[in-house]
């Protein structure tokens, strides 16, 4: 069943600029699902069209559709989606820098209303995944550390008790070993959980390592499309996304010629 | 040793009520990151509204319920018709609005009302309290001191209300980052809603407590501009801050006026706060209580 079904969906920033050209996509139930792409290529504005975070960044849909759980939700605001739970984790973090962790942690309860004992074992659920959230809660998250602020992120959105998480370049500007503790948290949620996971990722390589199925997303379109086996197999994304050249020297003239691919027209369609 | 006493209580208690007008000033900063240059003018609207309801016929207490739900309906119209398009926009453009909005509000309030001053009574006698006189020799007076209790109370259930509450909380997170609150679901509207309505009803008590004192009239508006020196002082978005920030400025203007005053021709009382303000600047930008400047390198 699609869970997450966009059809089509185009973008405008400030009434005039296209960002998106009509981006189709399927995320599966219970699984995780990743966008690649290039600095610009537009996989945030994908996601902030998902979450409805766009209007913030005077965005707006200017055609297309997105159905969540079968309902159309594109006319939904941020409060309606998280409360039917659908949830983004912006890039770059974004934690309240002077409320503690523990309090950043509660706003992502704040759709809830749920009564101090839930929020507490709310809590200890996300101290369980995160045990390091647990040692800093007093702390305020403009001290943490980024690897810990992303923790933080992550927990604030899994407090609204989310069935959907976007997840917004979740690599960005950290550690390479936090990376991959946050991915493996990732994935020990989404079985364990079963949330299902949009991940938008520069880094391809771990990206496919992590998913179960992905897109390429290019210049606002969708490129390419498969299992992340199929991804990783592909040389076009071994190497543009993975960095797994042929071996031969290559001119940047040929290079760009190649590099225009479209994706074989209506290819998701079952 | 008496006379100093009681310049000092006297610009204490002032102080408190330069406190409760920057109050306002800090509920808005604290909620949407803006310099609120139309508080002022709600301190003014307030008042205004207030005795221009007395003079109709209309009980005071009545009279002051109205303005209050009245503050309120500003509010909704406030944040619909101004902070919602202005939504995204740098804060440079909501201060730009706030201006305007100021001057939109002194002049409708005006049109309404009229420009002529009127007297406010609370019901509060503005007489020195009998027994401390006797027994101390200091005059203190029974206005200033219940003034003082009243905006002590208010300043210390919006602490509360800010530091213990689940809205509190919503509040200081749109504060930090409007677009992660919007992100994790928390409503903007009804949040901006609610801070607008607090800041009308300080603004409110503000106007009647300074209304009572020097009459409503325009010149209300400048009691803002006292706040200035407090914000700086006491941090913008600390609300404990505004209140200590005016207790430093309400005292330290007596004194100086007082002591320091005579030396140099008097008249210092008007701008010496500006001074310290600009020597707090120097020392410490974000105010004694304001929230510290976080920057990870």
């Amino acid at each position: 069943m699609d869970y997450l079904k966009l059809d089509n969906v185009q973008v405008v920033y400030n009434g005039m600029i296209l960002v998106l050209r009509g981006v189709s996509m399927r995320v599966p139930c219970g699984k995780i699902v990743t966008l690649l792409g290039a600095n610009g290529a537009g996989k945030t504005t994908t996601l902030k069209a998902i979450s409805n975070l766009l209007a913030a960044e005077r965005g707006a849909l200017s055609g297309g559709s997105i159905h969540f759980e079968g309902r159309r939700v594109d006319d939904l605001g941020p409060e309606a989606l998280v409360r039917s739970g659908l949830i983004q984790v912006m890039e770059g973090r974004r934690c309240f820098p002077h409320l503690t962790i523990e309090e950043n942690l509660l706003t992502g309860a704040h759709t809830r209303s749920a009564r101090r004992s839930e929020l507490n074992a709310g809590l200890e659920k996300i101290f369980h995944y995160f045990p390091r959230l647990k040692v800093k809660r007093r702390l305020s998250a403009g001290y943490a550390s980024g690897g810990e602020q992303q923790m933080c992120a992550i927990g604030r959105a899994l407090m609204s008790n989310p069935r959907m998480v976007l997840l917004d370049e979740p690599s960005m500007g950290l550690a390479p070993q936090i990376v991959q503790e946050i991915f493996a948290i990732v994935r020990d949620l989404n079985q364990r959980e079963r949330v299902t996971f949009l991940i938008a990722e520069q880094n391809a390589t771990l990206a496919l390592d992590c998913a179960d199925f992905g897109y390429v997303i290019e210049n606002g379109r969708v490129v390419m499309d498969g299992t992340a086996q199929t991804l990783k197999d592909s040389s076009e994304v071994r190497e543009f996304y993975l960095g797994i050249g042929s071996g031969e020297r290559r001119n940047f003239a040929d290079l760009s010629k190649s590099h225009r691919r479209r994706r074989p027209f209506l290819s998701v369609e079952d | 040793m008496a006379f100093f006493v009681e310049v000092l209580v006297g610009g204490l208690l002032a102080g408190v009520m330069y406190g409760l007008v920057a109050l306002g000033f800090v509920l808005i900063y604290k909620a949407s990151g803006v310099f609120n240059f139309a508080q002022g003018a709600m301190v003014f609207l307030g008042a205004l509204t207030a005795t221009g309801l007395e003079q109709q016929g209309v009980p005071l207490w009545l009279a002051i319920a109205m303005t209050a739900i009245f503050t309120v309906v500003l509010a909704i119209l406030i944040e619909r018709l101004i902070l919602k398009p202005l939504l995204a926009q740098p804060p440079i453009s909501l201060f730009m609005a706030t201006l305007g909005l100021a001057f939109v509000i002194e002049g409708l309030a005006q049109a309404v009302w009229g420009n002529n001053a009127r007297a406010l009574d609370l019901g509060i006698p503005d007489v020195p309290l009998e027994w401390l006189l006797d027994s101390t020799g200091v005059g203190v007076s029974t206005f200033d001191l219940v003034a003082s209790i009243i905006a002590l109370a208010l300043i210390g259930v919006l602490s509360a209300f800010f530091s213990l509450t689940k809205t509190g909380r919503a509040l200081r997170a749109v504060a930090d980052d409007t677009k992660a609150a919007l992100s994790v679901g928390i409503p903007l509207e009804r949040v901006l809603i609610i801070v607008w309505s607090a800041a009308g009803l300080v603004a409110l008590v503000a106007g009647l407590l300074w209304g009572a004192r020097n009459g409503v009239q325009y010149s209300l508006t400048l009691v803002a501009l006292k706040a200035f020196p407090v914000l700086i002082i006491g941090g913008f978005s600390s609300i404990p801050g505004a209140f200590a920030g005016g207790l430093i400025i309400g005292a330290s203007e007596k004194l100086a006026d007082v002591y320091i005053g005579p030396m140099i021709g008097g008249g210092i009382e008007s701008w010496f706060p500006y001074v310290l303000a600009l020597l707090f600047l120097l020392v410490r930008p974000e105010g004694l209580f304001g929230d510290r400047i976080i920057r990870r390198v």
